[in-house]
This record gives C-alpha cells, structure tokens and sequence, in this order.
C-alpha cells in the first residue's frame, strides 16, 4: 500500500496531501483527552501490523488494519495513521516524505467512510456488528486498493489495468483483514465494550 | 454461529491460497554488480519474492541519458553488458526497477566498482614489462623484442585467466554485499517508532488537558 517517492505526478501528490491535511485536522479537532491513549495504542499497532509478514501461498501478506482504525478511531485515524506512515517512511524507508500525504489518504480515507457507512450497525449486538467488522475490514482495503490505482492511473497507466492488478493483489487481505476485524470487534466488545463506543459522543 | 464463522475462516484461507498474486509488498529494492563484464541486477519485494517481469532502466549517472531498459525474468534478475559510453565517460550507471504497481527503487552503480574488471582482455593497466615491448622503441634488440612479446602475451592471457577466475570467485562476494547494503527493519527501530507514537500522546494529552482546565 505504501506508494514509492517518484512515481505519481505534482497534482496528486498535492491532492493526496490536501485530503490527508484536512482529514488530519479534523481528526485532530475531534480528539479528546480521554481518547488520546486509545489512538495512540491503536497507532503503535498500526505501526507495527505491517511489519508482521505471513507468509501465505507463493508470497507474504500483512496486515493492515485500516477497517479497524476506521471502527475505533472514526476521523481520528487520519492524524493516527499520519503518524504511523511517518515513522514506517523515516525507519524502514516504505513510501516517502513526499508521497506521505497520498499514503495517509489511501489508507485513512476508507476506513473513515468505513466507519460512517457502519456505524449504525455497530450498536447493535451480535450478527449485524459482526457483519458489520467484517465488512469494515473488507471493505476499507477494497477502497485503498481502487485509491491505489487511481492515483497510479492519474500518472500513467490505464486506470484499468492498475485496477486489476492492484485488486487482485489484495484479495486475500481483505478477507484476512476482514474476519480479524470481526474477532477484534467482538472480543472487544465482551471485554472492553467502552472502548467500541468511544465514537459515540 | 461458530460454524459460520469456521466456514467463512475456512473459505477466506482457502481463496489467498487459490489467489495468484497474493501479497503486496511495502517496497521493492534492487541491487546490482558487476561480474566479468556483464552488470547484473537482481530484484526483490521487500518479503523476499522476487519481483518478476518489473521494467529495469539503465540511465547514466550524469547527463540523466537514458541507457538501455529491460524486463526482469521470474527470478527478478535482469542482467545487461556493460555500456560501451558509460565505460568510455566513466559515468555512474542508475539502475531503476518499476514494478508497476506503485513501487519503484533504484540503485546507483558508481563507475569505479564496474569499471575495475570490465578487462576482459583489456587490462586497464599494463603488466610492469609492456613499455619493453612497445614497437617504436629503438634500443631494443629484434630477439630481445620478441621475447618481450612473447612474454608480454603470456602475461595478458594470465591477467585475463586470473581476471575470469576472480570474477568467478567475488561475482557471489559482490552480490551478498551488495544486498547487505539494504537496510532491514530491526527489532531497535520498531521499539523507537513506539516510542515515538507513546512521546507524541503524551504531548497531545498534554494540550487535550490544558484545554479541559
């Protein structure tokens, strides 16, 4: 998910930054002090989720998590997953400083329409919430992946084919995400049930 | 329920497993050496598979012309001899792999570790005794001269044996070099990016909590 320095061209570049720029200080403004611990927890596990390989069939997968930021964090996940993306580009050289803003969009951008187009359900029990996380997870790298090859189709390639192949790419984590997600969610749920709500005010 | 959710565990396992292109990498990295006159490249995602049929181009370091560009082949390994106008400017070569999927890298070849052993039958320097048997020098005797020649000849085809057998011998040395170049992840920078997460918390609980008083 994490698009190199010198590939898109000057205008998404800009865009991606401006959409990370404002969601980011909307995140910021909706932040309260009670919930500064959780974001951080959930921004470490961001951090470090994507660098836990599993290897599976001929490749390694890793998780993402975006869905879950999505889930607990709501606007939040901006600034949270802004930071996480900063550390991965200045310690392990994933993306780049100047493609940061682009990164940032690409993977928060969908969890919080994730989070709006579910968060109904998620006051409900059982069944719904967990088709709901499921969906959440699912859903929120379908989107990053489609974002991935529009911004990559803005520069060159047909949106097409990038489209394909980014997909196809990740159609086994999103499922992985998907169900991890959906125990996440109802774990947390039977143990820590404020920690779900934490969006509603 | 648990049946369901066994199933849908299942069916998710079973379709990465059936998927073809499972994965997706942080970063693709590449790196490049020379041996025995030919520049090889090998790339690679940064979990280890390699990255195959990625578009690889050669620029030189200077004037930013491009060289040559090739595919890589299902090793990730791309291999090219060295160009005849880098090796007469004795420019760096840039080697870019695109993966086409949004990752790229490259990896800069400076002149001086492609250059020593282009040979190939043209030793950069002369062996000690060559200036002996330069035509044009008139104090030396014909016999004297071409056993000078003799020997000079013999002395290049030793050069070009050693030459070809060290080439042999460091292509392998060079490449693990060369891929120990890349920075890997260590379990120091993981702890200090939480660190990092933990610090900044802090200073956000910090102004959270002046602005509540």
């Amino acid at each position: 998910m994490h698009i190199s320095e010198g590939i898109l061209s000057p205008p998404v570049l800009i865009a991606g930054a401006a959409v990370a720029a404002a969601g980011t200080a909307i995140g910021l403004k909706k932040l309260n002090y009670d919930k500064v611990m959780g974001v951080s927890i959930l921004t470490a596990t961001f951090f470090v989720a994507s660098l836990i390989h599993v290897p599976l069939g001929p490749g390694n997968v890793h998780l993402i998590l975006g869905g879950l930021m999505g889930i607990l964090l709501g606007w939040s996940c901006f600034p949270a997953i802004l930071v996480a993306l900063f550390l991965q580009t200045i310690f392990f050289q994933y993306g780049g400083l100047l493609v940061l803003g682009v990164n940032t969009t690409i993977m928060a951008l969908p969890a919080v329409i994730c989070f709006y187009l579910f968060r109904t359900w998620f006051k409900k029990d059982g069944k719904k919430r967990k088709l709901a996380a499921f969906s959440c997870g699912f859903l929120s790298i379908l989107i990053s992946s489609l974002l991935v090859a529009l911004a990559l189709s803005l520069t060159d390639k047909g949106f097409i084919r990038a489209a394909e192949l980014i997909v196809a790419a990740h159609i086994p984590i999103m499922f992985i995400e998907g169900i991890i997600t959906m125990f996440t969610v109802s774990f947390l749920a039977k143990v820590q049930p404020e920690f779900l709500q934490i969006n509603d005010q | 329920m648990n049946h369901t959710v066994l199933f849908t565990l299942a069916f998710g396992i079973l379709l990465s497993l059936l998927a073809p292109v499972p994965g997706h990498a942080h970063k693709v990295r590449i790196f490049a050496w020379e041996e025995g006159g030919t520049i090889k490249t090998e790339s690679v995602f940064s979990g280890g598979r390699p990255a195959k049929s990625a578009q690889i181009s050669v620029t030189s370091g200077q004037d930013r012309k491009l060289l040559l560009s090739g595919k890589t082949d299902d090793d990730g390994m791309f291999s090219f001899p060295v160009p005849a106008t880098a090796k007469e400017n004795q420019s760096d070569l840039e080697i870019t792999v695109n993966s086409g999927d949004g990752h790229k890298n490259s990896w800069l070849l400076e002149a001086r570790d492609y250059l020593q052993t282009t040979g190939n039958g043209t030793p950069p320097r002369p062996p000690p005794v060559a200036p002996d048997t330069f035509p044009g020098q008139p104090t030396t005797t014909p016999d004297l001269q071409q056993k000078g020649t003799v020997s000079a000849a013999d002395q290049a085809e030793l050069y070009n044996i050693i030459e070809s057998a060290l080439d042999k011998q460091l292509g392998p040395i060079r490449r693990s070099l060369a891929e120990l170049q890349d920075k890997k992840v260590s379990l120091q920078d993981i702890l200090g990016g939480i660190g990092y997460i933990l610090g900044l918390a802090g200073i956000a609980a910090y102004f959270k909590s002046q602005k509540n008083q």
